[in-house]
């Protein structure tokens, strides 16, 4: 989470939302949820536009009293991409199909290209990009619903409570289920 | 220690998590926040997965920027809208509802609005009374008129009609009796012409009136030897009613009666029929007098008789002599009774109160008059919009209790794409 988030974050909610403030602060990281969730580079790209702009069009209807305009963001790309999901499933177009679309870039530098094959800036292998490797394993690994958790917590930033607006669920259960997904992420890790 | 916040979803939500549980969590933010926590593992995976973040393409980022700064203004719905635009979309929403609430009021007031001729009666309970007025003096027969009738009509006689129509007040009156009349010779004077006449006469007096215009009609008709020959009235309890005449006026009298009743109210309907009888008279009153001059003849020749016979047969021929004469007088006397006396056919009718606001006495559209109309075509506009909303309020009840639970299927079908 950057600093200029961070400072968003703890600054007084004001009374209307902020849309382009929101827009710089929060862009890169709904990118990486949405493509974490999603799969695939062009999908998430799509998904991504088309969550800023329900946002854009609801943000009259935002609320400071129901949540923090990050939250509030992140319900809103949440939803856009379960609905690209269900989409699929409708259309009966496997995730690993949809993937072959493109490659996401990561923030290393290093690209996954379809069906998760590596390859760093200068070729070689290094003990890093193997941890890398591993995590990225790993959390391709996870459930569809653990995947969730742990984006919503690693790349949204949010805390247990914003997690439990979004998911419409208590804050302890929230808890309880983020180290569910934790745990699982670091069995898969080790 | 963390807590639930929610209260609803459960038993299990609203245990407290784990110390051990909750200090990882803690730790976890921590990390997440940049700090330096002991478990270097967790410190070092938190590192790990956010090093994995999906990076947003540059020329994402940018489009996505210059979209926002934009308002969308390539996808579908509004762009980003200034204050011009705003004043624009207000004006143009409020034209439109002004040009909608416009029309409806139109066409309320179309289909709402009391026809004008014809006055519409509310259905609330009458009070009728009806009969047949055969007390005045002179009153003919109506086996007699009947007689005359047929007479008439199997005289043959051309029958020239003079006929004038008022709508409204509005006269359009069309005298032919004078240029009808039969131009085959005839001696007879236009002065001394039968002429049978008929008015139909529609009037509109002010409601809760049409008690005292009954009483007057017949007033009028008993003036100058008339008389009524039927009536029948009704009347309801919010002043309205309309009552039915067949009045029979002396033809002398004819402009004067139908002027009196003029006056009872506003004349909406009018029309006068006149037909030219005095070839059936004339033809009567000739055959009259050839069997007159037949009876002198057979009283001379029955004073000239010498023999039983002659004598008994000349009887015979005068007592059928003066049954002929006896009918023919009879006609004669109907054929003039319908010259000298006039048939109108009146039709009163009074608006209820409510409805009398709307409808203008003397035919013309004053402020007044709009005024009146307005409050009638709001008061019906409000009324149809409650009707609508009382129509409308058991859908929106449903809508508003499937609402939650639209909200709740679409969340679970949300919810059920992670489990793909």
């Amino acid at each position: 989470m950057s600093e200029t988030l961070s400072a968003t974050m703890a600054t007084a909610r004001p009374p209307r939302l902020e849309f382009d403030a929101l827009y710089r602060t929060a862009c890169g990281d709904v990118y990486a949820y949405v493509a974490s969730l999603v799969g695939d580079a062009a999908t998430a790209e799509d998904v991504t536009a088309i969550a800023f702009e329900r946002a854009y069009r609801k943000r009259r209807s935002f609320d400071p009293r129901r949540g923090s305009p990050r939250q509030w963001l992140f319900t809103i790309a949440r939803n856009a991409s379960l609905d690209e999901l269900r989409r699929r499933k409708r259309s009966a177009t496997p995730i690993a199909d949809a993937g072959e679309r493109g490659s996401i870039v990561l923030a290393g530098g290093s690209a996954v290209a379809a069906g998760g094959a590596r390859a760093t800036a200068d070729g070689h292998d290094d003990p890093a990009a193997d941890r890398a490797d591993q995590v990225r394993t790993a959390i391709a690994s996870l459930s569809p619903r653990d995947r969730d958790l742990i984006a919503l917590k690693f790349y949204a930033g949010l805390s247990n409570a914003e997690i439990a607006t979004t998911l419409g669920i208590s804050e302890s259960n929230a808890g309880t289920r983020v180290h569910r997904a934790l745990s699982a992420l670091r069995e898969a890790c080790s | 220690m963390i807590r639930s916040r929610s209260t609803h979803a459960g038993a299990l939500d609203e245990a407290p998590l784990d110390p051990a549980i909750a200090a990882e969590l803690a730790a976890l933010d921590a990390a997440l926040a940049g700090e330096t926590i002991e478990d270097d593992a967790l410190a070092q995976l938190v590192r790990d997965v956010q090093a994995q973040a999906p990076e947003m393409p540059g020329d994402l980022r940018k489009r996505l920027r210059h979209e926002v700064a934009e308002g969308f203004p390539g996808r579908r719905g509004p762009r980003r809208s200034t204050p011009g635009d705003r004043r624009r979309i207000w004006l143009r929403g409020s034209g439109i509802a002004v040009a909608g609430l416009a029309t409806a009021v139109v066409i309320t007031f179309v289909l709402s609005s009391p026809p004008k001729q014809s006055l519409t009666l509310d259905g609330s309970p009458r009070v009728s009374a009806s009969g047949t007025d055969t007390a005045a003096s002179g009153a003919p027969s109506g086996s007699s008129e009947a007689d005359a009738s047929t007479s008439a009509a199997t005289a043959g006689e051309p029958a020239p009609v003079e006929r004038m129509s008022s709508e409204r007040g509005a006269a359009r009156t069309t005298d032919q009796a004078a240029t009808s009349a039969p131009s085959s010779g005839s001696a007879t004077d236009a002065a001394a012409r039968k002429v049978e006449r008929s008015v139909d006469l529609a009037i509109r007096v002010k409601s809760g009136k049409l008690g005292d215009a009954v009483t007057r009609v017949g007033q009028i008709a008993r003036t100058d030897g008339g008389y009524v020959a039927t009536s029948q009235s009704s009347q309801e309890t919010r002043g309205a009613g309309v009552a039915s005449f067949t009045l029979r006026v002396a033809t002398a009298k004819l402009d004067q009666a139908v002027g009196s009743l003029s006056a009872l109210g506003t004349v909406i309907h009018q029309n006068q029929d006149s037909t030219d009888i005095t070839s059936s008279f004339d033809s009567v009153q000739q055959r009259l007098k050839d069997a007159t001059a037949v009876r002198a003849a057979l009283l001379r020749a029955l004073g000239k008789a010498t023999t039983a016979g002659e004598i008994a047969s000349l009887k015979t021929r005068i007592a059928d002599n003066r049954t002929t004469r006896a009918s023919l007088g009879r006609q004669l006397a109907a054929l003039s009774r319908r010259a000298d006396l006039t048939t109108i056919t009146l039709s009163l009718s009074a608006p209820s109160s409510g409805a009398a606001a709307a409808i203008d006495d003397d035919g013309s559209w004053s402020i007044g008059d709009a005024a009146r109309d307005a409050g009638y075509i709001l008061s019906t506009v409000i009324g149809g919009l409650i009707v609508f909303a009382g129509a409308a309020l058991p859908f929106a009840v449903l809508a508003l209790l499937a609402w939650p639970v639209y909200r709740a299927r679409r969340r679970r079908s949300r919810e059920a794409a992670l489990g793909a």
